[in-house]
C-alpha cells in the first residue's frame, strides 16, 4: 500500500468511515512498515489494539449443574454404606475382638492410672481447703449492702 | 439447555466479555470477577438466550450494563490504578520496555474518554464488530456510533501526538 494510500485511509478511520477490510489493511501496514513521523501515533494505536486483542481470560470455569453429580454421588455412598455393614455383620471376627480391648491393661499402666487418681485428689483436697478460707468473702457482700443504703 | 450447550455458545465470546470488562474496570481481578458474574447471569436466563439470534451481542450487552452498573456503585473507585501488565514476549527487552511504555500511554488516554467511547472503541478497534453489531450492543444509532468513535480516535491521536512532541522537546 501506497503511503498516500495511507494517509488517504487514515483520515476516512478518523471521521469514523473506514470499513473492517480497510482497518485491517492498515493494521497490517503499521505492524510491517516503518512510518514518518507524522503517522507514528497511528502505529501505536493500531500496535495498541492489537495487543490488548491478545488479552484473555484466565479465570476459573463458572458455572455447575451440581445435582447431577450429588446424586451419583448419593448411589456410590448408600452402596459403600450397605456393602460395609453387610461385611460388618457377616464378619464376627470384628465384634469378638472389639469388646475386651478398653479393659485390658498392664501391670505398668495400672499403676499410673493409680497414681494419677491420687494425685488429682490431692490436688481437689487442697483446693477445697483453699475455698473454705473464700467464705469470708460474703462478709464484703453484707458490708455493701449498708454502703448501699446510705447512698 | 444443558451446560455443556450453555459453554459451547458463551465460551467463543467469553474472552470478548472480558476484554470489555477489562476495558472498563480497573483490575484483572475486577475484570475477571466481571467476567464470572456475567456468565452466571447469562446461566440463569439460559432460558431467554435459546430465543436470541446472536448471543454474542446479548452477552456483550450484559457485560456492558454491569461493568456500568459497577462503576456507577463506585465499586472500583477506590483502586483508580491504571493496570499495564501486558505479555509481549519475542522482542528484545530494550524495545519490549518501549513498547510497553507505549501502549500504556494509550491506555491512560483510553481511560480519560467517557465511558461510552471507551466501549465503542473497544469493540470496533480491538474487537472489530461491524457498526450494526455495536449499534445491538450499546443501544445507539449507527450514526451516533460513528460519531463517538470518531472523536475517541481523534482524541486518542491527539493525545498521542502531544506526548510524542514533549518527548521530543524534552531530550
Amino acid at each position: 500500500m501506497e503511503l498516500r494510500e495511507v494517509e488517504r485511509l487514515i483520515e476516512q478511520y478518523e471521521e469514523g468511515n473506514t470499513s473492517l477490510a480497510e482497518e485491517k489493511k492498515l493494521s497490517e501496514y503499521f505492524s510491517t512498515h516503518t512510518v514518518p513521523s507524522h503517522l507514528e501515533p497511528y502505529r501505536i494505536i493500531f500496535g495498541y489494539t492489537a495487543e490488548v486483542k491478545k488479552e484473555t481470560y484466565q479465570g476459573k470455569k463458572p458455572i455447575g449443574t451440581p445435582q447431577k453429580n450429588y446424586t451419583w454421588m448419593a448411589i456410590a455412598a448408600t452402596i459403600v454404606l450397605a456393602l460395609g455393614l453387610f461385611v460388618y455383620q457377616n464378619n464376627p471376627s470384628y465384634n469378638a475382638g472389639g469388646e475386651n480391648n478398653d479393659i485390658v491393661m498392664t501391670a505398668e499402666q495400672e499403676e499410673a492410672y493409680l497414681q494419677a487418681k491420687r494425685t488429682l485428689l490431692l490436688v481437689s483436697e487442697y483446693m477445697n481447703d483453699g475455698k473454705e478460707e473464700l467464705v469470708h468473702l460474703k462478709e464484703i457482700n453484707s458490708a455493701n449492702k449498708f454502703i448501699n443504703l446510705k447512698q | 439447555m444443558t451446560q455443556q450447550d450453555f459453554l459451547s455458545k458463551i465460551n467463543p465470546s467469553r474472552d470478548k466479555m472480558y476484554r470489555l470488562a477489562l476495558r472498563l474496570l480497573v483490575s484483572k481481578e475486577a475484570a475477571e470477577d466481571a467476567t464470572q458474574e456475567v456468565m452466571m447471569k447469562l446461566w440463569d436466563r439460559k432460558q431467554k438466550i435459546k430465543e436470541y439470534a446472536n448471543v454474542e451481542a446479548y452477552a456483550m450487552t450484559v457485560t456492558k450494563n454491569y461493568c456500568l452498573d459497577q462503576l456507577k456503585l463506585k465499586y472500583n473507585n477506590n483502586l483508580r490504578i491504571v493496570h499495564q501488565n501486558y505479555e509481549s514476549n519475542s522482542i528484545s527487552l530494550q524495545k519490549e520496555m518501549e513498547v510497553r511504555d507505549e501502549l500504556s500511554w494509550v491506555e491512560r488516554i483510553i481511560k480519560d474518554l467517557p465511558e461510552q467511547q471507551q466501549i465503542i472503541f473497544q469493540l470496533r478497534d480491538v474487537e472489530q464488530y461491524e457498526f450494526e453489531e455495536i449499534s445491538e450492543i450499546v443501544g445507539m444509532e449507527c450514526t451516533a456510533i460513528r460519531v463517538a468513535l470518531s472523536r475517541a480516535r481523534k482524541k486518542i491521536r491527539e493525545s498521542l501526538t502531544k506526548k510524542h512532541d514533549y518527548g521530543v522537546k524534552r531530550s
